[in-house]
């Protein structure tokens, strides 16, 4: 549709845009723009994005390590 | 005699360092991979290298990669694309719809929802009809 066949998927050789998400679970709120919400018991959080390689997002550390005392 | 074991030690020094090698920049382990295209939706591993995906498979040895992310119980997934966004940010927040305050800033918001792709859905310049309604045009009639 946009003409990048190379994105959208891990084949060997494309590009290296990867994410990691996990599954909270507890009580979630999802709002939508209207200010509604819908109830809901899971949500997916983006742990951590690597584009062409490279980690440009890392919510809890997981590509850190960790500090010495 | 003692070139013989020098020459010995070093070969041998030479082939640990060869298997120690680590091959990738980035190996995600055990994560449940998602991706439609390649049919996979199972626990493997990612490796990355030179910035690109070079290796899927049931496992990756730990030693070869350079930064090891243990994935598990997490999805790992292409890095996705968001198909429809505005981005136009800027610093003239006169203006509606171009370098203007009443769009999001593209970094900022992309990765941290673990998009690595954004289409921009149309955003500088502007249409007449808006550009006449907030006085931006000179064509004003």
């Amino acid at each position: 549709m946009i003409n990048r066949p190379e994105l959208g998927n891990l084949s060997v050789g494309t590009e290296a845009d990867v994410a990691i998400f996990s599954m909270m679970k507890g009580n979630f709120g999802f709002l939508d723009i209207t200010g509604e919400k819908l109830n809901g018991t899971q949500k997916m959080v983006a742990e951590l994005t690597i584009r062409a390689g490279k980690v440009v997002w890392d919510l809890n550390g997981m590509a850190a390590t960790t500090v010495r005392k | 005699m003692r070139i013989k074991s020098l020459i010995i030690s070093v070969t041998l020094l030479a082939i640990t360092s060869i298997v120690n090698a680590q091959i990738y920049s980035v190996l995600i382990k055990g994560g449940h991979v998602i991706d439609p295209k390649n049919n996979i939706d199972e626990i493997m591993d990612i490796a990355i290298k030179d910035g690109k995906i070079a290796l899927v498979a049931k496992s990756i040895d730990t030693t070869d990669g350079k930064l090891v992310i243990d994935a598990k119980d997490k999805y790992v997934t292409p890095g996705l694309i968001d198909m429809h966004v505005h981005v136009f940010y800027g610093t003239r927040y006169d203006q509606a719809l171009m370098d203007g305050g009443s769009s999001v800033s593209p970094d900022a918001f992309s990765f941290r929802a673990g998009v690595t792709t954004f289409v921009d859905a149309g955003s500088s310049g502007c249409y007449p009809s808006f550009c006449l309604e907030s006085g931006q045009s000179d064509k004003q009639t």
